[in-house]
């Protein structure tokens, strides 16, 4: 069932076009997917779009059928940096994401506030501020602020860019984890092959700056549902690996 | 319909309040300078209260912000000398005109130069420091111009007067036109200089410090000027019959102590009281020696173009409220 | 994380830890120890001893200077002379009460610039058609010297509290205004984005998000345009005046009494380092978060 439609969108930001290829993209419910492209391609503002951060120049994005407004708390963000709120306590971080949610009481929004941190492990680190605690527990909390909110889907921005390989990792496990369990639909953007291979169910390889799809890796029917660090030491990982990397090679074109 | 009539009755009692308030106040602006003591005792000592006038009175050095205010109508009273009352802005419309005296420089103001200069003549292409609109640059001209010069003959620099015995450590500059009390600290803390005192007040009539009062509230109380003359020729009274009770009284208004305010007045000024008034402003028929000094002074201005208009005596010294104190006990 | 630009992920920080790792600094070109180190931190509590004793050492040395005759005291009077001036103020010439006059005044006017500043500053960056209309005006009052204008404020205001305080306001408030406006433009765009995707609307965006991130350095920019604001008090005291510490200065200064104009001065400085001593530690309390662990 397609729950995000990107329906033969362009933009440009006055003479630039980013995406000029009418882009067409449909995104079925819990699905996991990821777009990998060079550098200043126009990803993140696909997905801002999707966020309705920006407005496609032309075209339409759908949510469950209807047209994206203004931003709201169905389509969560987590941003590479700035991704909490310094002044805040990783517990209240994590609260801000039901701050404007009148659907729950107060005690609800505190139960669910205690469920999120639990479930990114970082209760005992409830009343640390965000400047306390490593990088990789930041991302952890606006994961937890943005279910906490209530997205059903996640708008992902290189999260994980910053961190070391070992955190990284194991955030990727725990997200790809989360997403399965919650069965929340993902569009994932990170420039790291592998990355992108083992969180995803699917990657949209992108070509430069226009943004066109060059090709599409369905990497689900390659490595199944489950993600386990051992995989990626596995032979189907490293064959999946080459080919999207000669793909990603094509797409850069001459310029390498 | 009761509010209507309590606040018609707030209103009222407010118009008529601010009325009575303009019948019997005045505000004074003056430059911190001990000569206007006078209306500090005359406060202190209960005078204006028992005439029934209330005085209020601040320190402003700037001429320019006295204008403003008086123009605006924040002040009724300014006292300055009355070389200052002539300059530049002033013309026939502008506001204040002099209703008396209070004080005269006798030795508070001069030129101090080094030991070469032996006249005013000496002076002619030498460097002199002097604030524009002090007392002293006035006695410079009217020197200059018994010699047949002008300041256009001398190299001038500006100041701030409070610098003058810093400035005078400066060898480049041959002399400093001043006021008490840095004028005899130049002269006794820069000995290198063996500078000496070239022109005085003391031999000059001119540096007079006058009471300017706006017109328009002369006009609607004349009476109000008269008790706030009268109050402040009592004072001068006072520090005829009883300096040192004066002297305390005034000292702390300067943030001075007794013996700094008596050193000043023994050396550098003279309070003009009800006969010197008298004497000095006379009547509208017989006008006293204030006009001529005016004349002399205005020239002056207009000579070095601090003035632009030359405006006339009669039109700017108000004799009505003197006159009508004179006869009164 | 902060609007304090850091890096992310784990910089071991430099607070507290006197004790330095041995093997960083061996290979180091220079392996100086010490304080005089490049960017090296102090041992707690040292930094409030050296700022102790230097200060100290600059009055001993003054007071040596002014003693042995070396320089006029009619310019540069010994600190002993001032102090005992000012302790002779005090009693005589109520001294802190002309204090507390021109703290009131100060801070009367910096309030009021700083609540009009923000804001102004915060719209003017918040929306750009408030920024581009009040921009070139704000620059060029910005740059007009104060004294000029004192004739203009009393033909406006009066000789009353109202001009001083204009004139404190108004060296403070084109400053300050520019200021929030910059605080308010390095509020990371994210921290909007991220309150608009979990609901909230602009004035909630703007109230819960971009004020609390921009509070710190907003804090601390007040903190300096309180500086500023005593720095104009002189000329706005010596207006119609009769209280206040400008007004003792200039009438000291009219009668050359250098002890009573420095001591003047020096009661400034001391409420001057007081309050921003006050303010910083305030800060420090409020704004803990910044650190890191
Ligand atoms: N607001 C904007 N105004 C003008 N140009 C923009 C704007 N936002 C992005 N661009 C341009 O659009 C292009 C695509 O940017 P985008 O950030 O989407 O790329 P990206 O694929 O996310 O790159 P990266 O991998 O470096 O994050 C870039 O050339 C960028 O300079
Ligand atoms: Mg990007």
């Amino acid at each position: 069932m397609v729950h995000l439609q990107f329906d033969r969108v362009t933009k440009r930001f006055g003479d630039v076009p980013v995406v000029e290829t009418p882009f067409d993209l449909s995104v079925r419910r819990h699905e996991f997917v990821v777009f990998l492209g060079p550098s200043g391609c126009g990803k993140t503002t696909l997905m801002r779009m999707v966020g309705g951060l920006d407005a496609p120049t032309t075209g339409e994005i759908r949510l469950e059928g209807e047209p994206v407004g203004p931003p709201d708390r169905r389509r969560g963000m987590v941003f590479q940096s700035y991704s909490s709120f310094p002044w805040l306590t990783v517990a209240e971080n994590v609260a801000f994401g039901m701050k404007y949610r009148t659907d729950l009481t107060e005690t609800e929004k505190a139960v669910r506030a205690e469920q999120y941190l639990d479930l990114v492990g970082l209760y005992e680190f409830s009343d640390h501020y965000p400047n306390q605690v490593s990088g990789g527990m930041r991302q952890r909390i606006a994961i937890a602020r943005t279910l906490a909110a209530g997205a059903d889907v996640l708008l992902m921005d290189e999260p994980f860019g910053a961190l070391d390989a070992l955190r990284r990792e194991q955030l990727q496990t725990e997200l790809r984890a989360i997403q399965r369990r919650d069965a929340k639909t993902v569009v994932f953007v990170t420039h790291d092959v592998e990355e992108a291979l083992f969180v995803a169910d699917r990657v949209v390889v992108f070509s430069k700056r226009p943004a066109r799809i060059v090709t599409q890796i369905d990497v689900r029917s390659r490595l199944g549902d489950e993600r386990t660090i051992e995989m990626r030491d596995g032979d189907d990982f490293f064959a999946l690996r080459r080919e999207t990397i000669g793909a990603v090679r094509a797409a850069a074109g001459d310029e390498l | 319909m009761r509010h209507v009539v309590i606040a018609a009755a707030f209103s009222l009692l407010l118009a008529s309040g601010a009325a009575r308030a303009e019948d019997s106040r005045i505000r004074v602006l003056a430059p911190t300078w001990t000569g206007y003591a006078p209306v500090f005792v005359a406060m202190d000592k209960g005078y204006f209260k028992e005439l029934g006038v209330e005085v209020e009175m601040r320190f402003e050095d700037d001429r320019s912000n006295v204008l403003a205010a008086m123009t605006r109508g924040d002040i009724e009273v300014d006292m300055r000398t009355v070389g200052e009352h002539q300059g530049r802005p002033r013309d026939a419309s502008t506001p204040g005109v002099i209703i008396a005296t209070i004080d005269k420089s006798v030795g508070g103001d001069g030129v101090i130069s080094a030991a070469s200069i032996g006249s005013a003549a000496d002076l002619k292409g030498k460097t002199v420091a002097v604030e524009p609109n002090i007392p002293a640059r006035l006695l410079l001209q009217l020197e200059l111009k018994k010699v047949g010069m002008t300041l256009d003959d001398l190299k001038i620099k500006e100041i701030m007067t409070q610098d003058t015995v810093a400035v005078f450590a400066d060898p480049s500059i041959d002399a400093i036109g001043t006021y008490e009390p840095v004028m005899s600290q130049a002269l006794s803390s820069q000995t290198q200089r063996k500078g000496k005192l070239l022109i005085s007040s003391k031999d000059s009539e001119i540096i007079i410090d006058i009471i300017d009062v706006r017109q328009d509230d002369l006009k609607k109380n004349p009476v109000k000027y008269q008790k706030f003359l009268t109050g402040i020729f009592k004072a001068i009274e006072l520090y005829k019959s009883d300096p040192a009770e004066f002297i305390k009284l005034a000292a702390p208004h300067y943030n001075l102590s007794e013996k700094e305010v008596k050193e000043i007045f023994d050396t550098s000024l003279q309070f003009t009281g009800k006969a010197e008034n008298v004497e000095m402003i006379g009547t509208k028929d017989k006008p006293g020696k204030l006009y001529e000094i005016f004349d002399t002074v205005m020239q002056l201005n207009l000579d070095y173009k601090a003035a632009d208009a030359k405006l006339e005596a009669r039109q700017q010294i108000d004799p009505s409220v003197v006159t009508a104190i004179a006869g009164a006990k | 994380m902060s609007l304090v630009a850091e890096a992310e992920g784990g910089t071991s920080d430099v607070a507290g830890s006197s004790v330095q790792t041995t093997a960083p600094s061996a290979r180091r070109p220079t392996a100086r120890r010490g304080p005089f180190r490049l960017r090296a931190p102090l041992p707690r509590g040292w930094d409030a001893a050296v700022a102790v004793g230097a200060s100290l050492a600059i009055l001993a040395v003054w007071e040596i200077v002014a003693r042995l005759g070396l320089t006029t005291p009619l310019f540069f009077p010994a600190p002993s002379t001032i102090l005992s001036t000012m302790a002779r103020m005090i009693s005589d010439q109520n001294l802190l009460w002309h204090a507390w006059v021109s703290t009131l005044r100060v801070w009367g006017a910096f309030l009021l610039a700083a609540v009009m500043a923000i804001p102004i500053g915060v719209a003017m960056s918040g929306y750009r058609v408030v920024g581009a209309a009040l921009e070139p005006a704000v620059d060029f009052i910005r740059y007009l010297p104060v004294p000029a204008l004192v004739p203009l404020a009393i033909i406006w205001f009066g000789v009353g509290e109202e001009t001083k305080i204009f004139l404190l306001w108004l060296g403070t408030f084109f400053q300050l205004v520019l200021l929030v406006a910059d605080d308010m433009r390095r509020v990371p765009n994210e921290y909007f984005e991220i309150a608009y995707t979990v609901g909230a609307n602009e004035r909630q965006a703007l109230k819960d998000v971009a004020f609390r991130a921009m509070l710190p350095s907003l804090v601390d920019n007040l903190r300096i345009s309180l500086g500023w604001c005593w720095t104009y008090l002189i000329i706005a005291e010596i207006v119609a005046a009769d209280s206040g510490l400008g007004f003792v200065i200039w009438a000291a200064r009219r009668y050359m009494k250098t002890p009573e104009v420095m001591a003047g001065v020096v009661l400034i400085g001391v409420i001057g380092l007081a309050t921003d001593q006050l303010l910083r530690l305030l800060h420090r309390r409020a704004f803990r978060y910044l650190r890191g662990a």
